[in-house]
């Protein structure tokens, strides 16, 4: 027999697949020695603990498969985030597997382990003479102050040795409850029931204060169907951020002015009201008269009383400020309005951060040295204090430094003790989010294996400061227990937490341990002013151009830059990625010889300088520049050192903006934006509605068979085709079981991408880094397409874009080996093992939803163990997309079918869906009547698919945005 | 000179009028030597594959025994002659997709009392005292890019054997079938069961 093509390959792929099989039969199958306790192999265990990437401490739930914790969720019934979790707590997974983490301690640049390491520094520590000694941490609520303070103690030092730095204090909100409503305390903010809410720079739905609560609470409010339909926003500030973008009107103007004009409302607002609260107000406000903010605003006196007016006629108003002037006008008008939805019997734990000048006195005895040893855990001062206050050089008259960050960063770069102690998802701990929220922080995962290197499990912060204090010669076991940190905690929970004791102690331990916390009720307590309020001068007007720097919705204020998921998520309105830009808009741009995005700027203020591209848009004041914080840092590993500006380089102690000179240097650097276009070009891709016409507007082209009421939506179901084929190239699929489908309403997308993180973190999607994304290779599964609109009310739209599963899908046809099919219930499967690489689906795909494995990616150890088992990890050649998280249908459809009982709307929920914050994403099954999606598809008069005329009949229906004029 | 002078000129020696061939006798009887020897380092080779990896060559072409395991543990006399359920070690087979191995302590829940001296049953002892876990080797692999799920297999009402054969009657597992596609392509046809990609491809 001659041996043709076909044969050939037949008997060549035919031994290889048996070479293969046979090597892959034979590995070892290794149980464990003893049977681990309610460990089901192949079924997740979930873990209840609190987020510790950002102050604002949101319940959270962590999967754990086999020891390995995979992804964290939002914890229901949270008071903080019930259910959600934005971006950074998505990320944190990527902080515990990093693969830069520090093994073992490092001490004077020699690695060694942790016996030796802890005599080392206990010997140092015992040196030092009584009260020399100080301890930086991040903000902390709970255990760890108690813990600290008694460390403190047994060295001989005062509590006010005790530093808890945020870079970003808000410290200016404490002073103006202080001031304004005798209230030195950040009130806990609940606008979900609110009708007005008016923010004066508070960007809250990106970073300020509690971004997850506030984008619930957000969700809430713009809910059409409420009683008295849904809440306005209005946006001042000199930046246009995810808050301004939402926002239903909005006013970009110079730092301060913001404030300003919160003050000059509130003028007004007391001027027509009688009561000594009006009286103090108009004393206070003196220089706020509405002609001179106008004058310096640039806001008209008619345009004053108009939010004056609104605020006044709101039956629950509420006003945010960010900044010192912004905080004590919204301070004085929440007073004024006595409004409910501020409540002031809890104090948000950021309160509790020190004031900038508790820091800035510390460094001055650092430098004066008054201190021998410092320890600093948790944050990472070299970096983010103020050039002004020269922390490093002080840092370097300090003999002993002790670092307990697992992360190489400047601060443990300038330490002469690095003790590597346990990420927050490996050990036990607590924060108080706000006064009586106690959340409980537990390990979530089994330690790296060998990882650090010569303990069994890396210890926790608290664990180090007790070892610490022994290894010293110290008492610790009469200050802090005999069973360390966690005997510690429990004893601080007994005695002030849950203040019970025996039996029924081990019970509400067993529950918070549970539930993630103990969570306290208490009766809210509304603002009130007081009666004498100091007059506020009038803001000085800078001159000349103003930097501006804001936290990042992506990094905070730095402390995530090293995670390679937050670096490649595209900013949320500049669309940059691994990078930081100087936004500006064009008319300040072509003042200072700026052309356009990419052009090299010099930004120079009187603390330091930096060089950058420039990013030209119109969502910037006239007069601003604004550098987004995080980036910039010159040793943070391999992910974050290089990359973009550091703000905190050009800014004063305590203060988000400053007087700079920019110029441009004439050179221009390429920017990485992933999204091909601002513009949609008029196709109609994110569509709006007045509030007034919804349900009467006119369709540009017919519905479509089986649309409804003229609605650009055709059902992704049998009922959505043409008799006869006479519209469709193919007949329809009829669904088994299920038709899945998922609504997006853009009124309620923040752009946030909490969603695309998630997604990230559920489907093993790799990250390809710069180069590779300037090459358009990026590998999100979902993205935020972010368009520019030249209009009044919606100058920026959001839009997620994800595989719409087409119910006539353009991709499928096009496969010449059937890995792109349709699935039973509706969904465009992609078979990984079929695909053959032709990139003819993405091709043909319009939604561009569809990603192309270039390249073998690299998981790099450890963080390969964050890789979910349940989804196939794609190798290079093969084309992937979502797939509405199949896992997690399956997952649930096996369990309901092992209870024997139908799938329930709303149990099956993507990794999107499940941690959206506002709930703008619902999934469901359209053959089920009572489930939500079938509704708000069949009914809501806003329901459109992207590219209707395509007659791709998707099965991802968005809701317009609506517009509130 | 003449032409036959000249013939006679170019007259070979005598001794070069015999080429010497390419191949000597010498070399022959070397080479006769040789193949036993290549022979030998043949078989041996394989012998010694067979030795070193006996799984694989036991697997692929036993009919009656399965790899050799670590313990010579049997199926037959646990499942048939002793009764106990597959449930019993292999526990969670109805809670979730994997059916899970028995750990080293539920061997011993048992082999404490029962032949606690046997010497294999040592060997279960001395694992357990290091705390290490048994090497078994493995004899059914799905592949990574297909999830099986036994739980919804076995509520489905099917039992162990349709897919791992007659365990009762196997010493040491046997591989009864080997896990590709098509086996269960067909298998869910019969069944009337899905065949949606994705009801094993995710």
């Amino acid at each position: 027999m001659s041996m043709t093509r076909r044969s050939w390959i037949a008997t060549v792929t035919g031994g290889a697949i048996g070479l293969g099989a046979a090597y892959s039969a034979f590995d070892k199958l290794i149980p464990a020695v003893i049977t681990p306790e309610h460990i089901v192999p192949g079924i997740a265990t979930w873990y209840a603990t609190t987020c510790r990437q950002c102050p604002a401490g949101c319940g959270m739930l962590v999967r754990n498969r086999e020891g390995r914790a995979l992804k964290c969720e939002g914890l229901p019934g949270h008071p903080v985030s019930d259910g959600k979790l934005c971006v950074r707590g998505q990320a944190s997974v990527q902080g515990a597997y990093h693969p830069e983490r520090l093994k073992s301690p490092v001490v004077h640049s020699q690695s060694m382990g942790w016996a030796t390491a802890i005599q080392t520094a206990g010997d140092a520590l015992s040196k030092v003479k009584r009260g020399r000694v100080a301890v930086i941490t991040d903000v902390q609520a709970g255990s760890m102050v108690s813990l600290i303070t008694s460390w403190l103690d047994l060295f001989g030092a005062d509590v006010d040795r005790y530093v808890r730095y945020e870079p970003v204090s808000l410290h200016e909100q404490v002073e103006a409850g202080a001031g304004i409503l005798d209230r030195p305390y950040i009130p806990h903010y609940d606008m979900g029931s609110s009708d007005f809410v008016l923010s004066l720079d508070a960007d809250f739905l990106g970073w300020w204060l509690s971004p997850v609560g506030f984008g619930r609470q957000f969700g809430q409010m713009r809910d059409l169907d409420r009683k008295g339909g849904p809440a306005r926003l209005e946006f001042i500030g000199p930046r246009m951020s995810n808050t301004g973008a939402m926002a239903d009107r909005r006013h970009l103007v110079a730092p301060d002015m913001a404030g300003a004009i919160g003050l000059a409302v509130a003028r007004i607002i007391a001027g027509r009201r009688k009561g000594a609260g009006s009286d103090a107000v108009l004393a206070a406000t003196k220089a706020f008269t509405a002609d001179a903010v106008s004058a310096a605003s640039g806001l008209t006196p008619s345009e004053l009383e108009r939010l004056a007016d609104s605020l006044a006629k709101a039956k629950a108003p509420l006003v945010l400020g960010h900044g010192d002037l912004e905080a004590k006008a919204a301070a004085m008008l929440n007073g004024l309005l006595g409004t409910r939805c501020a409540d002031y019997s809890r104090a948000h734990t950021l309160s509790r951060a020190s004031t900038p000048d508790e820091l800035a006195e510390l460094v001055d005895d650092m430098d004066g040295g008054k201190i021998d040893a410092v320890v600093i855990a948790g944050t990472n001062p070299v970096y983010s204090a103020s050039p002004e206050l020269r922390f490093g050089q002080a840092l370097s008259r300090v003999s002993t430094v002790i670092n307990l960050a697992n992360l190489p960063d400047e601060t443990a770069a300038a330490s002469t003790i690095q003790l590597p102690a346990a990420h927050p998802l490996e050990c036990w701990g607590d924060y108080e989010a706000a006064s009586g929220w106690h959340g409980m922080v537990q390990p979530t995962m089994m330690p790296v294996p060998d990882w650090p290197s010569d303990t069994p499990e890396a210890p926790s912060p608290g664990d180090v400061l007790i070892a610490l204090a022994e290894a010293a010669g110290k008492d610790a076991q009469r200050a802090f227990g005999t069973e360390g940190y966690y005997g510690y905690l429990r004893t601080y929970w007994q005695e002030e937490v849950l203040e019970l004791s025996g039996q029924e102690f081990e019970e509400a331990w067993r529950v918070s341990v549970q539930k993630g916390g103990h969570f306290k009720g208490r009766s809210a307590r509304v603002p009130s002013l007081r009666g004498d309020l100091d007059p506020i001068p009038f803001p000085e007007g800078a001159g000349g151009t103003a930097l501006v720097a804001s936290p990042s919705l992506l990094l905070y204020d730095g402390r995530e830059a090293a995670k390679p998921w937050l670096q490649e998520l595209p900013d949320p309105l500049t669309r940059t990625v691994w990078t930081s830009t100087l936004e500006m808009n064009a008319a300040t741009a072509s003042s200072k010889g700026i052309a356009r995005n990419g052009d090299v700027a010099r930004v120079t203020t009187q603390y330091g300088q930096v060089e950058g591209p420039a990013y030209v848009w119109e969502g910037i004041a006239d007069g601003v520049v604004v550098l987004q914080m995080g980036q910039g840092h010159r040793a943070h590993g391999d992910v974050a050192s290089g990359v973009g500006m550091n703000a905190f380089s050009l800014l004063p102690p305590a203060a988000y903006a400053v007087a700079a000179t920019v110029e441009a240097t004439g050179e221009h650097t390429e920017l990485v934006i992933p999204q091909g276009s601002d513009s949609q070009h008029d196709r109609g891709i994110v569509k709006t509605v007045a509030r007034s016409k919804i349900g009467h507007e006119e369709e540009g082209h017919h519905g479509g068979h089986g649309g409804h009421g003229g609605r650009s939506l055709t059902m992704p179901l049998p009922e959505g085709y043409w008799p006869e084929n006479k519209h469709d190239m193919y007949p329809p699929v009829e669904p088994v079981g299920h038709r899945w489908a998922m609504t997006i309403d853009l009124s309620k997308c923040t752009g946030c991408g909490a969603c695309a993180v998630a997604c990230q973190a559920e489907n093993n999607v790799a990250n390809v880094g710069i180069d590779e994304v300037e090459r358009g290779h990026e590998m999100h599964w979902l993205r935020i397409d972010r368009y520019f609109e030249p209009s009044e009310d919606t100058p920026v739209l959001f839009q997620p874009m994800l595989c719409q599963h087409c119910d006539q899908a353009p991709c499928e046809p096009v496969c010449p080996v059937f890995a792109a099919v349709h699935n039973e219930e509706g969904l465009n499967a992609q078979v990984y093992n079929r695909c053959v690489g032709t990139r003819y689906c993405a091709n043909n795909c319009p939604y561009k939803v569809r990603r192309f494995n270039w390249f073998e990616w690299e998981f790099k150890e450890p963080l390969n163990r964050q890789l979910n088992p349940d989804v196939t990890v794609r190798c290079r050649g093969v084309m992937e997309k979502c797939t509405f998280c199949i896992q997690r249908i399956r997952e649930v459809q096996y369990r309901a079918r092992a209870e024997d009982r139908p799938v329930r709307d709303g149990e099956v929920q993507p990794a999107c869906v499940q941690t959206c914050p506002t709930g703008a994403l619902v999934f469901g099954d359209l053959l089920n009547p009572e489930a939500r999606v079938t509704e708000v598809i069949r009914h809501d008069p806003r329901a459109y698919q992207v590219l209707h005329h395509f007659n791709t009949k998707p099965g991802v229906i968005y809701l317009k945005r609506v517009i509130q004029a | 000179m003449s032409v036959e002078d000249i013939r006679e000129d170019e007259q070979p020696e005598e001794h070069s009028t015999e080429e010497e061939p390419f191949v000597t006798p010498q070399m022959r009887r070397i080479a006769k030597m040789l193949v036993p020897v290549i022979a030998v380092v043949i078989l041996g080779g394989a012998a010694y594959c067979a030795y070193k990896w006996p799984p694989a060559y036991m697997a692929v072409y036993s009919a009656t025994l399965g790899p050799e395991q670590p313990i010579p543990f049997s199926h037959k006399v646990h499942a048939k002659n002793k009764r106990i359920s597959c449930l019993f070690c292999h526990h969670t087979a109805d809670q979730g997709p994997k059916a899970g191995l028995p750990t080293v302590d539920k061997c011993l829940l048992c082999h404490n009392e029962i032949i606690s001296q046997f010497p294999p049953i040592l060997d279960i002892h001395e694992s357990y005292d290091e705390g290490e876990g048994i090497p078994w080797e493995r004899v059914y692999r799905v592949a990574d890019h297909a999830h099986f799920n036994h739980q919804v297999h076995l509520l489905k009402g099917f039992d162990c054997a349709e897919c791992h054969g007659n365990v009762r009657e196997m010493d040491r597992i046997l591989l009864n079938q080997k896990i590709h596609m098509g086996w269960c392509v067909d298998c869910h046809r019969e069944n009337d069961a899905t065949v949606d990609c994705l009801a094993c491809h995710r």
